[in-house]
């Protein structure tokens, strides 16, 4: 076996992967080769041959001193103290979900009071009122994320729907003649741009 | 029966059946075997002990849980494996935050937070200690209690392709640092631990 063989060979017969008499032959050219034994011998004593480790004195009584308050194990079970998790606990409590709801309805409606009511919005300039967060959260589900408004309760989608209808019940005249009739307004597409919607108002829209 | 002619196996149900001497039998089987494993990970002769206990005490308590199908031996190296790292890991943060505390302060680093009792350089566990601990982790399991690969993937829990790369990475790392300051030969190494 030559030097550079052993080079090729050299991770595997550390990995154990070699059949017996290839690492047998690269075992004896490691002790007979001082090249080889310079560039891997330390490594291969390293690994090969560790130095025994001395157990403290006393150590084994500590330990069965330690183990002997403690109640017998029990087949099947653990003593589950590894990771104690007490402040996820209440997820495992019966109540969860419904606090769960509770918090949900009073998100929803808060939300919900945030809107103006009734339709004053027909008489003023359209883009003088900023779009209400319903509708900038129906627009985050309906325009920005397809497919994603499932993930709205039921309820939550209906206030979606309807407030969408009612910002844009508006006939599209009402922003002609709110352009030509307001001419401090600054110049407006037919169709008011989408704005920046908040990351939070989108995650909450959408349920997450 | 006596106790020593009973398998591991055997010595676990008797345990589970309210022989508390078979888990004494245990220990003595596996106590070395611990502690080298934690001392060659942790690298601090201060917490060996401590980690040793520690493991004894909380396979006993999962002791329910140990499968028949398993090496006992290795089902407890996995536990000491994993207290060792976590134990690595905490005294990690636990020097960020010291730092990160120092630098607000304005205050110069004290070099008595160094962590690790580092072996002298002469002493072959000086170079295990400049691996990462993942690196160390595998090879003390891989190459010093000849552990198979998916033995070691398990004490880890990592994939076997990771184990073999940690063993790579980590052989290498020990030819560069090796090559730079190769082991004494002629002198043994002192006792370590």
């Amino acid at each position: 076996m030559q030097c550079r063989d052993i080079k090729l060979q050299i991770e595997a017969w550390w990995d154990r992967d070699l059949p017996p008499e290839t690492a047998a032959r690269v075992e004896r050219h490691l002790e007979t080769c001082p090249d080889c034994r310079a560039e891997y011998g330390p490594v291969t004593q390293l690994l090969r041959h560790p130095e025994p480790v001395a157990v403290p004195d006393g150590l084994r009584d500590r330990i069965l001193a330690a183990v002997e308050p403690l109640p017998l194990p029990v087949a099947g079970k653990s003593d589950n103290r590894r990771h104690p998790r007490p402040w996820i606990g209440f997820l495992h409590a019966p109540w969860a979900g419904a606090l769960a709801a509770c918090l949900t309805f009073a998100f929803l409606a808060w939300v919900s009071s945030m809107i103006p009511v009734g339709g004053s919005h027909i008489e003023e300039p359209v883009v003088t009122n900023p779009p209400s967060p319903l509708v900038l959260a129906s627009w985050a589900g309906a325009l920005t994320m397809p497919g994603q408004m499932g993930a709205l309760p039921a309820i939550a989608r209906a206030a979606v729907f309807e407030q969408v209808v009612q910002e844009r019940a508006a006939p599209p005249e009402t922003f002609v003649r709110n352009r030509i009739s307001d001419q401090d307004l600054p110049s407006l597409d037919a169709t008011p741009a989408i704005p920046q919607i908040p990351i939070l108002l989108r995650l909450s829209a959408l349920g997450a | 029966m006596s106790h020593d002619k009973l398998t591991d196996g055997e010595l676990v149900r008797a345990v589970l059946g309210g022989d508390r001497q078979a888990f004494g039998v245990l220990v003595d089987r596996h106590l070395s075997a611990v502690v080298a494993v934690v001392g060659r990970i942790v690298c601090n002769r201060a917490d060996v002990e401590d980690l040793a206990q520690d493991t004894f005490v909380r396979a006993f308590g999962r002791l329910g849980q140990y499968g028949q199908e398993h090496s006992f031996r290795n089902w407890l190296l996995k536990i000491a494996t994993n207290l060792s790292l976590n134990h690595l890991q905490a005294r990690k943060r636990e020097r960020g935050r010291y730092l990160r505390l120092a630098e607000t302060r304005g205050e110069a680093v004290a070099e008595v937070d160094e962590g690790p009792e580092l072996p002298s350089p002469r002493e072959w566990q000086y170079w295990l200690s400049k691996l990462d601990e993942s690196q160390r982790a595998a090879i003390v399991l891989f190459h010093f209690h000849e552990m198979s690969y998916a033995e070691v993937a398990e004490a880890l829990d990592a994939p076997i392709n990771t184990v073999r790369t940690y063993l790579h990475r980590g052989r290498k790392r020990l030819r560069e640092l090796m090559s730079v300051r190769p082991l004494p030969e002629s002198e043994p190494c002192s006792a370590v631990i």
